[in-house]
């Protein structure tokens, strides 16, 4: 499970940000200490740090710098501010990626999972809920021994029904997610896909896993 | 300029050739002789030319100067700093309460310069600030689905669009320049505002139809996803179900056209559709109109050297088309 550390002053971003990542299968540590900042990061060995730039005490770009002098770990800055030099100073510090508030937590999702996949080639995550492991890498559900293979759409839609596991999704939720990662589907579209991807789940036994609710959306 | 300062003159010169000819009678009375009245009235005209040239030629250059000056110069209260004094008293006092005014003028557009500058920085930071909360906001209702929790999310997405507007339009008045206009694919720009439009356009039901968009152009990226934020924005508001995107070239420009097939603008009102608090009939319907996505999309256009134009659909809908011009003049 990759770690992630969160550096945010805001107290509520910070909880409400720990439980979403939480959901998607990182561990969240944080931090209220801002005094020596880094070496508490490093000492907690993340993965990844998601990195506010305002903050108190030092500001965000003193220790993006401090942490580049002595690692080389997945540094991904927000700030609230959307100018050019602000991207630039990120980048030129080191940073992997950059990204504004309020953000599209589907874009910051999007976002964490490349750059860890960038800075550790992993062989990609797997989500596992209820009997079903789906693989990040290749795409594949596995259940027992059976396994299907899935386009990006339907890996997409089963990776928010999973993470969101419990839970009801929206259409207009998925339609987002998909939309996050250019694929700019429309209502029929999104049928078709949710359709085709029951049938993969049939495949593998579990015609009964994607539960409709009427007017409401979907949940496994 | 020598014809008026002449005409000014006349009864000058009037009461001079009055004074010469009363002279030349007596001169006459007394039988001087024709010698002596032309020496003498020789005399008195050449003196009287002289007197008119020392009192017109400098006046007639400095004045001449002057207008000139004036005509080249951009900012027209800046005139007493290129100006030069001249011998004569009245261009001299002259130049001084110029002088005075024109450094008046310069502190006040300074003062005024420095307050809208304050003022726009405040509101950068202000919308800085804002954005915290909206973003607190959107987690929480995000980490809590529930009817009323999306219902909040999508209040919190309008409330930080119309925020976004007031930071443009403190951008577009403002004279500095923070802008960077470089190469783009123009595909990445229209994706990056559809990610951004995500959820307005799918709740509006918006299916999009885009056309290869393999072109580069130059603008800035920031500005730019704004502007098609903005369009995209009031396609779906204003009922759209279609909404096609393609690109063309001509030689000099790219194209971009983005057509829908919503409530559009009536083709009597399309002609003001950039206007500041343009709604239109069919905007009032809707009520929700402010009149500032497109009239901002112009200015902030404008202030990159792009084109925008608007045209009315045969059946409702409406299309706008940005136009960027090629070629490296734009280059910066």
């Amino acid at each position: 499970m990759a770690k992630i550390f969160l550096v945010e002053d805001d107290a509520r971003i910070s909880k409400e940000l720990a439980s979403l990542l939480g959901k998607y299968g990182y561990e969240c540590q944080t931090a209220q200490n801002y005094e020596n900042m880094v070496d508490v990061i490093l000492a907690a060995q993340p993965h990844l740090v998601l990195l506010d730039i305002n903050l108190p005490m030092y500001d965000g770009y003193y220790i993006c710098r401090e942490l580049r002098k002595r690692s080389s770990i997945p540094i991904i800055v927000v700030t609230s501010r959307d100018s050019d030099s602000d991207e630039l100073m990120s980048m030129n510090l080191g940073a992997d990626d950059f990204i504004t508030k309020p953000y599209n937590t589907q874009i910051l999702l999007a976002r964490i999972a490349a750059v860890l996949a960038r800075a550790y080639q992993q062989e990609g995550q797997s989500i596992e809920h209820n009997g079903l492991r789906l693989s990040l890498g290749d795409g594949k559900i596995y259940c027992g021994e059976r396994q299907a293979e899935l386009t990006k759409n339907e890996q997409r839609i089963l990776h928010l029904l999973m993470a969101s596991r419990g839970q009801v999704v929206s259409r207009e939720e998925m339609m987002n997610a998909l939309w996050q990662s250019d694929e700019f589907v429309d209502d029929n579209t999104l049928t078709v896909n949710i359709n085709r991807l029951r049938k993969k789940l049939a495949q593998v036994g579990r015609e009964d896993y994607l539960i409709t609710r009427r007017g409401m959306g979907y949940l496994v | 300029m020598l014809k008026k300062l002449l005409k000014e003159q006349i009864w000058a010169i009037l009461i001079y050739l009055g004074a010469m000819a009363f002279s030349g009678w007596i001169l006459m009375a007394y039988h001087l002789g024709v010698q002596a009245l032309i020496f003498f009235e020789g005399c008195f005209l050449v003196c009287g030319i002289a007197c008119l040239l020392i009192y017109l030629l400098p006046r007639y250059r400095f004045y001449r100067e002057a207008v000139r000056a004036q005509q080249e110069l951009e900012e027209k209260y800046m005139l007493y700093d290129i100006l030069e004094a001249p011998g004569f008293l009245e261009g001299q006092v002259l130049c001084a309460l110029m002088e005075e005014a024109g450094r008046a003028m310069k502190q006040r557009i300074a003062a005024y310069e420095r307050a809208s500058q304050e003022y726009r920085e405040y509101i950068e930071a202000w919308v800085h600030e804002v954005k915290t909360p909206i973003a607190s906001g959107k987690l929480l209702a995000e980490n809590n689905p529930s009817e009323q929790m999306d219902a909040m999310a999508s209040e919190l997405s309008k409330i930080d669009s119309y925020i976004e507007q007031a930071l443009y339009y403190a951008r577009s008045s403002s004279a500095e320049k923070d802008y960077l206009v470089r190469r783009y694919p123009l595909e990445e720009l229209v994706r990056g505002a559809l990610r951004s439009q995500a959820r307005p356009l799918i709740l509006g039901g918006v299916a999009v139809h885009m056309e290869t968009l393999d072109y580069t152009v130059y603008t800035d990226a920031k500005w730019m996803n704004f502007m098609l934020g903005q369009v995209l924005g009031n396609s779906a508001k204003y009922g759209a179900k279609n909404l096609r995107i393609w690109a063309e070239e001509s030689r000099e420009y790219t194209l971009l056209h983005l057509a829908d097939d919503g409530i559009g603008v009536g083709r009597q009102d399309i002609g003001r559709i950039f206007e500041k608090g343009f709604t239109g009939e069919n905007g009032r319907v809707y009520g929700k109109s402010t009149g500032m996505g497109l009239y901002l999309c112009k200015k902030l256009a404008d202030k990159l050297g792009l084109g925008i134009s608007a045209y009315s659909g045969e059946k409702g809908g409406l299309r706008i088309s940005f136009v960027f011009p090629k070629g490296s003049l734009t280059e910066m």
